[in-house]
């Protein structure tokens, strides 16, 4: 009878493998098990919508004969009360359109996204009052709609708040609101911000023009379907009832169409659409989170594979032990399931503490990468079982597999010193898998470098502008009581302009550009105030900036130049155009200037003159951030003595905007980190493994005349080769993925291999450190010792 | 060639002390086969690893090709063991993951010796040995008397004044065992020193001198007429 308890001694003989096994374990199934709460997480986006599955948002598809169809998650907020009502298949439909906003529940000012929406939001999303009735509230002017949440930030407890008075200051005006209602939003992320809701309302812009333009894609159109809803229909209504509003306004002629597609709002998040929506690029990557998926099957494939491989070796060594058991009487079968038993135990142990390790580390994970992950999923009765079946099978694969092979070996022969090339095997097992791991390691290692160098080349190139000592503030009250005379008066400050957009603010306010030829294109607009350009240090290509009064002077940028067919920038110049039904003239060319993600592909904008801008740029020459930012606080208090400040500096402003690729960059850093981890230790029981059972072979050399330092020459070698290997398998797919990567942006590094060369070259002294200790145990050892036990 | 003067060695496990040698005077000229008898344990493996530089005694003298060997550092007996000596095992000891020639060639891998000698000196040791058409086989591979023979080559390869057999017929049937020591005779014939440990009286009746030992120590020392 094999037996387990002798068995679990022996394994405690040798500690060390034992401890490398249990980290490497522990460490891989923690690292799976936290990109598995990453990946529902990410994967979890919209799923708390009742059936969600009949949830669709409205995308335009707006096509111009000057330009390819540009996709938008946008609709014109005329759109859905033009269509025929009630329309078949549409349950409920909701417009929204979210603004910044201060808002002063009590004395002090908070900002704050407001989601302003029609009343069917709450049957949209499936939505359930916990106070007040959520959909009269929406119907009435002047009442706001919190979740239990926010409610309870702003007042301390969800109960008794209907009544209670907020005010909301917003474009430079105060509105007092009343809370109607109080929501439950099930838990669950989303791309929208259910925190406060109020009535859409043309009277709560001072930009009503956007309720009533063909043009202006401003809001966003949900709906509700019905099971039965012939999708294709609805589209065909939307894109009838546009035809039909852009006629109306730009006559026959119009050369501008747009066609609608109805999108699951379920995958506006995982397929990346988000990223139309919000600037700040939150939109997961697919191709990142599936492969991260695969980064995190692997790893735990790798270390159960290392576990496996060291088993067999084990296995090996205990080849005699086996066969002495099957000379006294012990079955194959009884050996076999004594050694999955054995495999399963160290499995489960080495589960327990990854999940204790998991919980421990997830609070710093959340921190670290501004997530809100969650270990509750894998706490279900399923995912308990699905851990258990793991550990099942994983101890079935380096438990029994090796016992199946030694339970028939020929028990003679093994006693007699034979199996070598069993051993045999068993080291290129090891070798194979520890070259695997390098691989993992240096891919990933590779990935996040490149990444680094991307995130670093958006913060400082490919802008349009200059950065450096720029402090963007938000100022709903354009700038009054002379906050921006006290602003340019301040020490250090060079220039101030004003604008409805900066560097991870403002608005995509989206209109059609109409040349006196009848060519149309979709185009941006952002509106400025005087010193713009020269407070962005942004390049005029020809012309000049449009005059402080004449609003109907426009600066364009290279793309819309592009876009038109105009080579020559100062062919432009005094160019004619009509921009939604109103006559402009371009005065100017500027370069592109992205303000948002460098993922952004830079597209037409025109610049044209307004007073009501709301974010301040400030250009300090000379003064630190920090100096800088304290500068403006101070002249802020001293103006606006009630007001929360919006302030930060463009750097911050653009790392946020690159937020969501830093965070990624963070997550390949920390598993490459786990990845190299786990090849070092995959290396030093690799490496531990060789040197004991490359003893004999180090004192057969040492007979036949090799000194010290070459032993351990030899054995630090024979250590590098697996990164060796696993680098050459590792760079190709890694330039492969960086290049799929780094083809999402539009202002993108140039990829070298000397990037992945570098990851290589850092990889393999860590690889030979890791068989330091050994090479120089070998080095020492006396050979006749060796030569005496075999 | 070989002096031994009082030679003692003993083992050291945690508190247990094994004298393995004691007290032994022994004097081996150049040229001469001398076979060491003894039972099990007597001592003999350990006098061939004493005298291949591979242990060290604890006591007494060991001049080896006219200097004092008995304190070397390890880089320099490392150098003796590669010019001076080779060693044959009753285990044979070949690398399992390295070719019959391979295997040989790995005495010549420790000399700057440019790659064409050593394959010429390869094919040289093999061809005396007569294991050549196995030189790309792996040791598995290989019968008890083949794994020896390619040992001996492995032995002889880079030319030793010395050749230490430990039992080098031990695991062997007869007829290999009678080819093993023909080959080991002829090099001897050839000038190489040949100390051979060994059970077989047979075997050491080809000897010209024979050394028997008990419990660590020279019991005679014969010298046998020819």
């Amino acid at each position: 009878m094999f037996d387990i308890h002798a068995s679990l001694r022996g394994a405690a003989l040798h500690l060390r493998y034992l401890a490398f096994t249990w980290l490497g374990l522990t460490l891989a199934f923690a690292s799976a098990v936290l990109i598995g709460a990453y990946t529902l997480h990410e994967l979890g986006y919209e799923r708390w919508i009742p059936d969600v599955e009949q949830v669709v948002v409205v995308e335009s598809r707006v096509a111009t004969p000057a330009r390819a169809t540009e996709r938008m998650i946008a609709s014109q907020l005329l759109l859905t009360p033009s269509l025929p009502q009630p329309l078949s298949g549409v349950a409920h439909v909701a417009r929204v359109w979210e603004h910044e906003a201060d808002v002063a529940p009590g004395a002090a000012w908070l900002p704050r996204r407001l989601l302003f929406a029609d009343a069917d939001i709450i049957e949209v999303f499936g939505l359930r009052s916990f106070a007040g009735d959520a959909r009269a509230a929406l119907a009435t002017p002047g009442q706001l709609v919190l979740t239990r949440e926010v409610a309870q930030a702003w007042f301390g407890s969800a109960d008794g708040v209907l009544g209670r008075r907020v005010r909301v200051r917003m474009d430079g005006r105060t509105t007092p609101f009343t809370i109607g209602a109080i929501i439950n939003k099930p838990a669950g992320p989303s791309h929208l911000d259910f925190g406060a809701l109020a009535r859409l309302d043309r009277d709560v812009t001072d930009a009503p023009h956007v309720f009533d333009n063909w043009a202006s894609f401003s809001g966003r159109s949900y709906m509700r379907l019905r099971r039965d809803a012939d999708r294709g229909a609805i589209e065909r209504a939307l894109d009838e009832a546009a035809a039909h509003g852009l006629r109306a306004q730009f006559g026959a002629a119009a050369q501008v169409s747009v066609r609608y597609a109805l999108l699951p709002v379920a995958s506006l998040h995982i397929g990346g659409r988000e990223r139309l929506i919000d600037r700040e690029a939150n939109a997961a990557d697919q191709v990142f989170v599936y492969g991260l998926v695969g980064v995190g099957v692997m790893i735990a494939t790798l270390a159960s594979a290392n576990y496996a491989a060291l088993n067999t070796a084990f296995a090996s060594r205990r080849a005699r032990e086996i066969a002495l058991l099957r000379v006294v009487g012990a079955t194959p079968r009884s050996i076999v399931w004594g050694m999955f038993v054995e495999a399963t135990i160290v499995v489960l142990a080495s589960l327990a503490s990854a999940m204790m390790l998991a919980f421990a580390v997830l609070p710093f994970v959340n921190e670290l990468l501004g997530f809100e992950l969650s270990l509750a999923p894998l706490l279900t009765p399923a995912g308990v079982a699905g851990l258990a079946g793991f550990a099942l099978a994983l101890g079935a694969l380096a438990g029994a597999l090796p016992a199946l092979s030694l339970a028939n070996t020929d028990c003679a022969r093994v006693l007699a010193g034979g199996g070598a090339s069993a051993r045999l095997r068993a080291g290129r097992q090891r070798f194979a898998v520890v070259a695997a791991q390098y691989g993992v390691s240096i891919a990933l290692g590779s990935l996040t470098l490149i990444g680094f160098l991307q995130v670093q080349h958006m913060r400082e190139s490919a802008l349009g502008y200059d950065p450096h000592g720029l402090v963007i503030l938000r100022d709903d009250t354009f700038g009054e009581g002379g906050l921006l005379e006290a602003l340019r008066a301040a020490p250090g400050v060079h220039d101030v302009a004003a604008s409805s957009n900066g560097p991870g603010v403002g608005a995509r306010n989206e209109e059609i550009l109409t040349l006196g030829n009848g060519d149309t294109l979709n185009i941006e607009r952002v509106e400025i105030a005087e010193d713009f350009f020269a407070t962005y240090r942004a390049r005029l290509l020809a012309g000049a900036a449009p005059a402080q009064t004449a609003r109907d002077e426009i600066v364009v940028n290279e793309s819309a130049l592009g876009a038109l067919g105009i080579a020559d920038a100062a062919r432009a110049i005094g160019s004619a155009v009509d921009i939604s039904g109103e006559a402009r003239r371009v005065v100017g060319v500027v370069r592109d200037i992205r303000f948002g993600s460098a993922r952004e592909r830079a597209r037409p904008v025109y610049y044209a003159m307004s007073q009501r801008t709301m974010f301040v740029a400030v250009r300090f020459i000379g003064v630190s951030d920090s100096a800088a930012l304290g500068a403006v606080r101070e002249i802020w208090r001293h103006h606006r003595a009630d007001a929360p400040i919006d302030v930060r500096t463009a750097g911050q402003a653009i790392a946020q905007g690159a937020a969501a690729d830093h965070r990624r960059n963070r997550v390949l850093a920390a598993f490459s980190w786990v990845g190299l981890l786990l090849a070092l230790f995959g290396a030093y029981a690799l490496s531990a493994y060789a040197a004991e059972r490359g003893g004999r072979e180090m004192a057969i050399r040492r007979v036949v005349g090799a000194d010290g330092w070459s032993i351990a020459a030899l054995h630090l070698r024979r250590a590098v080769a697996p990164a060796l290997v696993g680098a050459l398998v590792a760079a190709p797919i890694a330039y492969a993925f960086s290049e799929h990567w780094l083809s999402g942006f539009d202002a993108r590094v140039q990829l070298a291999p000397l990037y992945i060369l570098i990851v290589v070259l850092a990889a393999l002294p860590v690889a030979a450190l890791a068989s330091v200790w050994e090479a120089a145990a070998l080095a020492g050892a006396a050979p006749s010792a060796r030569l005496r036990s075999s | 060639m070989i002096e031994l003067s009082r030679v003692g060695k003993v083992f050291r496990n945690g508190m247990v002390e094994t004298t393995a040698l004691a007290d032994l005077d022994l004097t081996i000229h150049a040229g001469d086969f001398v076979a060491v008898m003894g039972p099990s344990g007597c001592g003999k493996s350990t006098l061939l690893a004493l005298l291949g530089l591979i242990e060290r005694p604890t006591s007494g003298r060991y001049v080896l090709n006219g200097e004092d060997v008995s304190a070397t550092p390890e880089r320099i007996a490392a150098m003796r063991r590669r010019d001076l000596v080779g060693m044959i095992f009753q285990q044979y000891n070949l690398i399992d993951e390295l070719t019959v020639a391979q295997n040989i060639e790995l005495a010549l891998r420790y000399r700057s010796l440019p790659e064409a000698e050593r394959r010429t000196r390869v094919d040289e040791a093999m061809d005396r040995v007569a294991i050549a058409h196995r030189a790309k086989h792996y040791p598995g591979q290989l019968s008890g008397g083949q794994q020896q023979r390619a040992a001996i080559a492995r032995a002889i390869v880079g030319q030793p004044k010395l050749i230490l057999a430990d039992e080098p017929t031990g695991n062997l049937d007869s007829a290999s065992g009678t080819q093993i020591v023909d080959i080991l005779k002829g090099l001897n014939a050839q000038g190489a020193t040949l100390i051979m440990a060994t059970h077989s009286q047979m075997q050491a009746d080809q000897a010209r001198h024979v050394v028997h030992m008990l419990d660590g120590r020279i019991v005679s020392a014969v010298a046998k007429a020819r």
